[in-house]
Formats: structure tokens, C-alpha cells, sequence
């Protein structure tokens, strides 16, 4: 770099928190050699507090003292300390605080010029920053004054800055067999400190409702009051995506859509803050045709061969008036009890109706409902439906009294 | 030292003398000592120093920090007593201190017997049992075990321990200044265990280190002894517990665990009673104190390995609740079924739960270490429900805990909590509590003003003072910042010049101008005059 004398020098500190320091515990007994000595010595400690000096929990600040690292979403201040290395006064400081990143330069400070320094002053300057980039940052600090006789005079320094990814985020989705989605959400720690998560939130897109299932029916959190993280480890959240009621054609659903961001914000030592949002997850919904049937009442357990019913939602999501004609197809293991074949009543467009079906369990265990098929009579189209629902078959009916 | 430990110690002095077979100006010395001994020898070094225009470290520590009226008061006990601690102002003040009374329970007096079989009870493993019964059976002097069952200690460091900052001092400051360094020395004491704490207060460490060396070669077990077979005795294995405690304090982890090694988990036959039946008789228990036990067990965690320290503390600790049980079930300590008084008993069922209380203690910093955060708050939690009169203290540890880890609700409910115990007026801890924080919501000013307040009911707390200096960097404020940690160090250099604060100042100057290195040499001068030793750390940062 420059090798020209100046006559200020300027240097740098990143002011990352604190930390709490605590003496050695070395204690003994009354009896031992030392005597009270080391208990004495203990008490005495500055860093010791009165009546937990064995606990290293102290309360005594103590600076940075190495290094530590800077992760996307945590906040960089640094201190900016600008002083004379003359006895001459020095006039019309300027100091300027840019930061480069790989895309843009930002202004970190603009700080009014300082008319005169003499020579035991200093400019005091302190910078925040979120940052909200990956990779190389580089802090561009620039000091231009003018010497005694009014020659102007700039120098600059240069500090490097490597951001790191502090979250790695994983999301998987999980249609329902009704319009729920359910969204789950891996939280890993990638750094090399334990965190602690604040918040972890959902925020859904206009398209949808959101609830959150990571609490006990107490309301208590399932991970605990403590979110601990350690590194490497990964917290998994799990929320339900209710299609919001003012959405009419559920074809909006289907394909690719926007169901929102998540929300984190995680602190680690004596409460450095990060926060990070996500870029709006997409969910491939299922191809919605113009006729879709869903499950709308089916129950958890039924008795083998004993009829039970279920009901379907037929919902018309198609401009015209529709003629179905209604076929059962043979399933593994449960029966039809009613007429295949048989032509329903004409809905009508966004119209939603409710079929009831009536089948007898010939299998106990886990059965798939399947093999309703239907055909619009005008298109000439069948649509089919497998895997509409599952129910568990039961062999003796006291079980079900007793199961919920 | 008080008159109450000295007929103890000087009993251990004279069990030694037979061990080792002669040595009788030791035992003299000893059995003569007297607290009047003691107040002549630092009285005599106050007049040889006062002689001298510069003060000295001895003189100013017999000056600033003078020994409790009761020192017998133990430590120990007090961590599972019921004694309010935080009005008090000296850790020996909490303890009972009736005189009439040995370990500091109660008032009435214990037999001396049944004080030490309390205090030295300890269950070796089945192998060591085994072998100390065998040891009994034989006839004295017959029984004589494998090599491998013996602990054979020496000491490694081939050279004594010189002075680091005299050395520093020469370095930075030339060999004049440090000509004029005056240091309580090995050679300025008595050489028996009564100069060994005159050092040890003195805050002389490394020459104390060197006095432990010099008094182990008496024992058989000085330099290079290391591996040869010597008898042990309450002393030798004192001894070794101040040498070896000594060296953690001055951070020689290294030499500390490599002369340790040797004494294992303390479960050799040979740190017992009964394997020298012909000198103890039936005595039973552990010469290893409880506190070299503890020692040893940390170590690990000092060199770096926190893991092994976590098994050996959970060791150490299962044997205490294994005495606590056997004391519970109407037995002795260790299980065997003798007769002890109920008020015997209750006394040494606090003892150990306090014993307990502090391996609990250890076990939360080691985790902490490890960074097993929730082990430490569990057992934090667990500590907090069982001693009810030391919640709130321990509910403000553990709320800063959770401060460690960024958990800010969990501190504040913690805070909280200490507040509803406390009621009335915050006091210091509480205000520093909420000091703390606020640091840690980025509030540095209002930090600020919690550490004034603070600093208002006790205007020379060093730690308020460094906390406020601290708060006013991240405030942009770094002239106020240094100028509030130099006042604290010139009104009072002893207790000031402390590795922690002279860190924080070293940082602070390193900021500040291009003439920090002269500021730094000014500190060294002051720990050259006031400091009998410095950690090497420090040092080095003082001459960067």
C-alpha cells in the first residue's frame, strides 16, 4: 500500500459483543494446606460474583480478544478510531466509510468533516451494518485532511470482510387429501456456535392461511423455552397451509404457487442478533382438472365387513353445467354397496356438491379408498380416483369405541 | 493463620517426621508455630520494606488484603449452608465462626476423630478395597503390593520457577527498573508449609511452586523422583494438592498435568489410611484431601480436554451421592455400619451435600466449556430448587447463562424471578444483571446508566467500573472508556491490575493512538511494583 507518511492514522475495530469472563474456580477447604487462601483469592477476583464465585457465569465484560466470524443477516459495526500522529494540528478531516461487496458499494458513514484535530483528539466513528450478501466484503476507509500550511492529503485503508451462510434451510412439502399443504422446514446451524432461534415464522402468501403446528396443546414449544441449536444440527418445523377461503377456482392452486417466506431470526453469544428471510417458497400443486372429488367426511376406523360411509366434496370448477355419470371400479379389499353406472344431477358451474358412498370392508388393516371413476358425458372424458383417502379396518368393534 | 488449624497441621507434621525419618527442625518449627510466629515474620519483612523508598509486594498485601478474622471458616460448608451471602463481604464471614467448633458447623465441639473421619471419608474402588484389606489381615510391615498399585510421584520441573515479570520488566524497561523489582522470594520464608502460605497470600505463586519443590524433595519425591516408590502422609499429599493447584493458578497446565498423571483418580491403596496400618492403626479414609480430588478431576479441562473432565467429575460425584446414601441409610460415610451420633451425622450430611453442591458446581463449568449449554442450565435448575436460601443467586448465574447463549427471554424471566425473591431495592448484582442485558439487546446507553447505578451503592466495585468503561467504547466514547479503567487502576493497584481489566485497557489503548506501547510499558511498571507474579499471557500482550 502507501508507504507516504501521514499525518493521521486511523485504525479499525470490529465490535462484535462481548464476552462475560469468570475466574478460575480454585477453591479448598479449611482444613487443606492453603487454608482459606484460595478461597480468599477467589472472593477476591474482580471477575468473581458475590456468592457464585464456583460458577463460571460472571458479570465482568470483557472485549473481543480474537476474531470471530460474520455470517449473512448478523449486523457488522466496527469502531473507527482516527488519531494524530503529530503535534501539528491537523485541518478539515473527512473520513469516509464505504463498504464494496461483489455486487455494490455502500456508503457506511458520511460524518460532517471535523474542522481541526490537535494532536491528542480523536474521531470517534461507529458503523452498522446488516449484511445482506454472501462472500468478500471489503471496508473502504478513506481519511483526507489538509496539513498546518492547507496541503491537502488522502489516505485510505482497506479491510477485509468474509461473510458466511449461518442457516442452511430445507423444505419439503406434503399435499393433503383435502387443499391443505403442509409445508416442513429444516433449520440447519452452519455456523461453529451454538444459537439460539427466536423466531422461526411462516409468512404466507396472500393465497393461503398458515397454522402452526410446533407448539404443545399447553402452548408450550415442542423444542422447549430453549431453541439451543448447536452446530450442525437442524430443528425441523412443520405448518399447515390452508387455501384461503376467498380463493374460488382452485385451478389457482395448482402448478407452481407462491405459499410465502419463512421468517428467522436467531441470536448467539450475549445476544448478537441475525435475521433472515427466505425467498418465497413454491409449491407445485396438483393438476386441478375442470371436476375434482375430494374426501370431506371419512372415518379413521371401521369394522370389518360392518357397511360404512364416507363422503366425497364434487366440485365444479369449469364455466358450464356439468353431466357426470358415476362408475364404482373394483378395489383390493373393499366392496361397493351401491349401482355403478349411475348418472348424477347436472352441476352447475363453481357449484360444490356432496356424495355420499357406501362400501363393507372385506380385509382388515390399512385399505386404500379407490375406483371411482367418473365420465363427463358431453367431453367424452373419465377422470379417476385413486388413493382418495385411507381407512383402518378393525376387527372387533370395542376397539373403535375406544379409540378416538 | 488461626490458632484452630494449627494443632491439626502440626499433628500431620509430626506423623511426617516419622515417615521420613528425621527432620527434626521441621517438626520444631512447627510445633512452635503460632499465630504470633506468623504476625512477627510479616511484621519483620513490613520493617525491611519500609526501609526501602518503593513499596513492595509483600508489604502491600499484608496492607490491602488482610487475612480474616476467622480463616477456618471453610468454603466448602458454606456453599451448602443457609447463610445469606450477598451482604457479606468476605467469603470466611459466611461461615460459622465459632470458635470452639472444627468444621465449622456448629457450636458445639466435634471430636477430632470424628471431624477427620467426615471430612477424609472417601469409598475407594472394589481392586483398592480388596487391597487395602489385605494390607490389614497381614501383619504390619508383610504386605507389600505391586509397584503398580503405588503412587509414585516426582517432580518434572528440572529448573525453579524464575520471575516473569522481572523478566519482562528487564526486556521492555531496561535492567535497571527491573534491578529495583523487589519480590517475596522461595529463599525470604520459612521453608515449611507456613512460608508456603505466607507466598501463596502473598500472591507469589511461582516462588510458592518452588518452595512445594524444595519441600517434596524431603519426601523423597522432588526432581526427578518421578516413578520411585516413597510413603505418603496428610502432608506430602498437601503438598502436592497446593504445588499442583498452584500451577493451574499460574496457567502451567502442562507441567500441572503431566505431574499429576501419576496420582490418577487418587484410587491408588496408597493415598488410604488402612495401607499403613502401622502408623495410622485402624484410621480409615483418604489422605488425599476432597479438594485434590476435585483438583485433579478439573484438570483436563484446563489442558483442553473438557470431556475427560466431564467423566471424572460425574465419577466424583456419584461417589459423593454414594455417601450421602450410605449417611441417609444410617451407615458411616463409606458404607461401613459404625455407630455416629445423629447430630455427627447431620453434620456430615451437610458437609457433603455441600461437597456435592460444589462438584455440581464444577460439572456446569465444565459443560460450559464444553458448550453443553443445557446440561449446565439443568444442573443450574436442579441447584436452584435444592437450596432454596441461594436461589435467587443462583437464578441470576443462570439467567446470565442464558444470556451467554442469546436466549434473552429466558434471562429475563430469570431476572425476573430473582427480583420477586428479592423484593425491596435492586441491589448491585441485580443492577449489573440488568446491565447486562441491555448489552446484550444492543442498548449500550441504557447499559450504561444500569452500571452508574451500580457504581453509585459501591463506587470502587472494579467490575462496575470496567463494565461502564466497556459500555462507553461501543458508544463511540474510547477517550472516557480508557480514562475510567486508568482511575480504577491507580486507586487501587493491587486488586486493579488484573488480567481481565488489563486486557479490556490493553485493547482499548491499542485503539486509540500509535503510542499504546508506551502506555503498555506504564502498565507493566505498575504490575512490576505491585504484582509479585502476572499471568505469561498478560505479559506477552504488554510487550506487543
Amino acid at each position: 500500500m502507501e508507504t507516504e507518511e501521514h499525518l493521521l492514522a486511523l485504525k479499525v475495530m470490529r465490535l462484535t459483543r462481548p464476552t462475560l469472563s469468570s475466574p478460575l474456580p480454585l477453591t479448598c477447604d479449611s482444613k487443606d494446606l492453603p487454608g482459606n487462601l484460595f478461597n480468599n483469592a477467589l472472593h477476591q477476583d474482580l471477575t468473581s460474583v458475590q456468592g457464585s464465585e464456583t460458577l463460571c457465569c460472571g458479570q465482568f465484560l470483557l472485549l473481543p480478544q480474537s476474531p470471530v466470524n460474520i455470517y449473512l443477516g448478523e449486523t457488522f459495526s466496527s469502531y473507527i478510531c482516527v488519531f494524530s500522529e503529530t503535534q501539528q494540528v491537523v485541518k478539515s478531516i473527512y473520513v469516509k466509510v464505504d463498504l464494496q461487496t461483489s455486487s455494490q458499494k455502500l456508503s457506511l458513514s458520511s460524518n460532517p468533516p471535523t474542522a481541526e484535530l490537535a494532536p491528542d483528539e480523536t474521531i470517534n466513528i461507529i458503523i452498522h451494518h446488516e449484511v445482506k450478501e454472501i462472500g468478500t466484503h471489503i471496508l473502504v476507509c478513506e481519511v483526507s485532511y489538509n496539513n498546518a500550511m492547507g496541503i491537502p492529503s488522502t489516505f485510505r485503508k482497506f479491510f477485509k470482510i468474509q461473510v458466511l451462510k449461518p442457516l442452511d434451510v430445507k423444505t419439503k412439502f406434503y399435499n393433503a387429501e383435502n387443499d391443505d399443504c403442509y409445508l416442513e422446514a429444516q433449520v440447519q446451524n452452519i455456523t461453529t456456535e451454538p444459537i439460539c432461534l427466536e423466531k422461526v415464522a411462516l409468512d404466507a402468501s396472500q393465497n393461503y392461511d398458515v397454522t402452526s403446528l410446533n407448539s404443545t396443546n399447553e402452548g408450550e414449544h415442542i423444542f422447549g423455552p430453549t431453541m439451543l441449536v448447536h452446530p450442525q444440527s437442524i430443528c425441523q418445523f412443520l405448518y399447515c397451509l390452508t387455501p384461503n377461503k376467498t380463493i374460488k377456482d382452485s385451478r389457482n392452486l395448482s402448478g407452481p404457487t407462491n405459499i410465502g417466506k419463512l421468517d428467522i431470526v436467531w441470536r448467539s453469544n450475549l445476544g448478537e442478533k441475525g435475521r433472515l428471510q427466505t425467498s418465497q417458497l413454491q409449491r407445485m400443486g396438483p393438476e386441478y382438472g375442470d371436476i375434482r372429488l375430494l374426501i370431506h367426511e371419512l372415518p379413521n376406523f371401521v369394522v370389518l365387513e360392518e357397511p360404512f360411509t364416507f363422503k366425497c366434496e364434487l366440485i365444479n370448477n369449469c364455466e358450464r353445467t356439468v353431466d357426470l355419470m358415476l362408475y364404482f371400479e373394483n378395489m383390493e379389499g373393499i366392496a361397493w354397496c351401491g349401482i355403478s353406472g349411475r348418472k348424477l344431477d347436472p352441476l352447475s358451474p363453481h357449484s360444490v356438491r356432496i356424495l355420499e358412498f357406501k362400501a363393507v370392508p372385506l380385509i382388515p388393516g390399512l385399505n386404500t379408498l379407490s375406483g371411482i371413476k367418473l365420465l363427463d358425458t358431453f367431453l367424452k372424458r373419465t377422470y379417476t380416483y385413486n388413493e382418495l383417502g385411507q381407512i383402518f379396518v378393525v376387527i372387533d368393534d370395542q376397539k373403535i369405541s375406544k379409540s378416538p | 493463620m488461626s490458632e484452630k488449624t494449627t494443632p491439626l497441621l502440626s499433628q500431620y507434621f509430626e506423623q511426617n517426621d516419622r515417615a521420613v525419618g528425621g527432620k527434626p527442625d521441621l517438626s520444631l518449627e512447627l510445633t512452635k508455630a503460632s499465630d504470633k510466629l506468623n504476625s512477627l515474620k510479616l511484621d519483620e519483612t513490613i520493617s525491611t520494606n519500609e526501609n526501602k523508598s518503593e513499596p513492595t509486594v509483600c508489604r502491600l498485601f499484608s496492607e490491602n488484603a488482610p487475612l480474616p478474622a476467622d480463616s477456618t471458616a471453610a468454603f466448602f460448608d458454606l456453599i451448602g449452608r443457609g447463610t445469606n451471602s450477598s451482604k457479606n463481604g468476605l467469603i470466611s464471614d459466611l461461615g460459622v465462626s465459632t470458635s470452639a467448633n472444627d468444621d465449622g458447623f456448629s457450636a458445639r465441639v466435634a471430636v477430632g476423630s470424628e471431624a477427620e473421619r467426615r471430612r477424609d471419608a472417601w469409598i475407594p474402588s472394589d481392586k483398592t478395597r480388596q487391597i487395602l484389606i489385605n494390607c490389614a489381615m497381614s501383619a504390619p510391615g508383610t504386605y507389600f503390593p505391586e509397584k503398580e498399585h503405588l503412587t509414585t510421584p516426582g517432580v518434572f520441573l528440572e529448573e525453579e520457577l524464575g520471575d516473569n515479570v522481572g523478566e519482562a520488566v528487564a526486556v521492555c524497561l531496561g535492567e535497571a527498573e527491573a534491578a529495583e523489582r523487589r519480590i517475596i522470594t522461595a529463599n525470604d520464608v520459612t521453608q515449611d508449609e507456613r512460608g508456603l502460605r505466607e507466598l501463596v497470600q502473598a500472591g507469589a505463586y511461582r516462588a510458592a511452586i518452588n518452595l512445594t519443590a524444595r519441600l517434596l524433595t524431603i519426601y523423597g519425591q522432588g526432581k526427578g523422583r518421578n516413578g520411585h516408590v516413597s510413603k505418603h502422609s496428610p502432608h506430602s499429599l498437601q503438598l502436592w494438592f497446593t504445588r499442583i493447584a498452584l500451577l493451574v493458578k499460574t496457567k502451567a497446565y502442562i507441567v500441572a498435568q503431566a505431574e499429576s498423571e501419576i496420582f490418577g483418580q487418587l484410587d491408588k491403596p496408597d493415598v488410604f489410611y488402612q495401607f499403613y496400618p502401622e502408623m495410622y492403626g485402624d484410621r480409615p479414609g483418604s489422605i488425599a484431601s476432597f479438594s485434590f480430588r476435585l483438583l485433579l478431576a478439573e484438570l483436563p479441562m484446563h489442558c483442553g480436554n473438557s470431556k475427560e473432565s466431564l467423566t471424572k467429575l460425574f465419577n466424583l460425584w456419584s461417589t459423593v451421592k454414594q455417601i450421602i446414601q450410605n449417611l441417609n441409610n444410617g451407615f458411616c460415610e463409606d458404607g461401613n455400619p459404625m455407630e455416629i451420633s445423629e447430630n455427627d451425622r447431620s453434620d456430615s450430611f451437610r458437609l457433603w451435600k455441600g461437597r456435592e453442591a460444589r462438584v455440581m458446581h464444577s460439572i456446569i463449568n465444565c459443560s460450559i466449556s464444553l458448550k453443553h449449554f443445557e446440561l449446565a442450565m439443568d444442573l443450574l435448575g436442579q441447584l436452584c430448587e435444592r437450596d432454596k436460601v441461594h436461589r435467587h443467586t443462583l437464578l441470576s448465574a443462570l439467567g446470565r447463562l442464558h444470556l451467554q447463549v442469546g436466549n434473552i427471554a429466558g434471562a429475563e424471566s430469570c431476572f425476573n424471578e430473582v427480583r420477586v425473591i428479592r423484593g425491596g431495592k435492586l441491589d448491585i448484582r441485580e443492577l449489573v444483571d440488568r446491565g447486562l442485558l441491555s448489552v446484550a439487546q444492543s442498548n449500550f446507553d441504557e447499559a450504561y446508566s444500569n452500571f452508574q447505578e451500580a457504581s453509585c451503592l459501591e463506587p470502587n466495585n472494579l467490575m462496575i467500573l470496567n463494565n461502564m468503561s466497556v459500555c462507553l467504547l461501543y458508544s463511540g466514547r474510547l477517550k472516557e472508556a480508557i480514562s475510567i479503567l486508568e482511575s480504577a487502576i491507580s486507586v487501587n493497584p493491587p486488586h486493579a491490575l488484573h488480567e481481565s481489566l488489563l486486557l479490556n485497557l490493553c485493547t482499548l489503548y491499542d485503539m486509540e493512538s500509535s503510542k499504546g506501547r508506551m502506555k503498555k510499558f506504564a502498565l507493566l511498571r505498575q504490575i512490576s511494583r505491585y504484582q509479585a507474579d502476572a499471568p505469561t499471557s498478560i505479559l506477552e500482550k504488554l510487550y506487543g
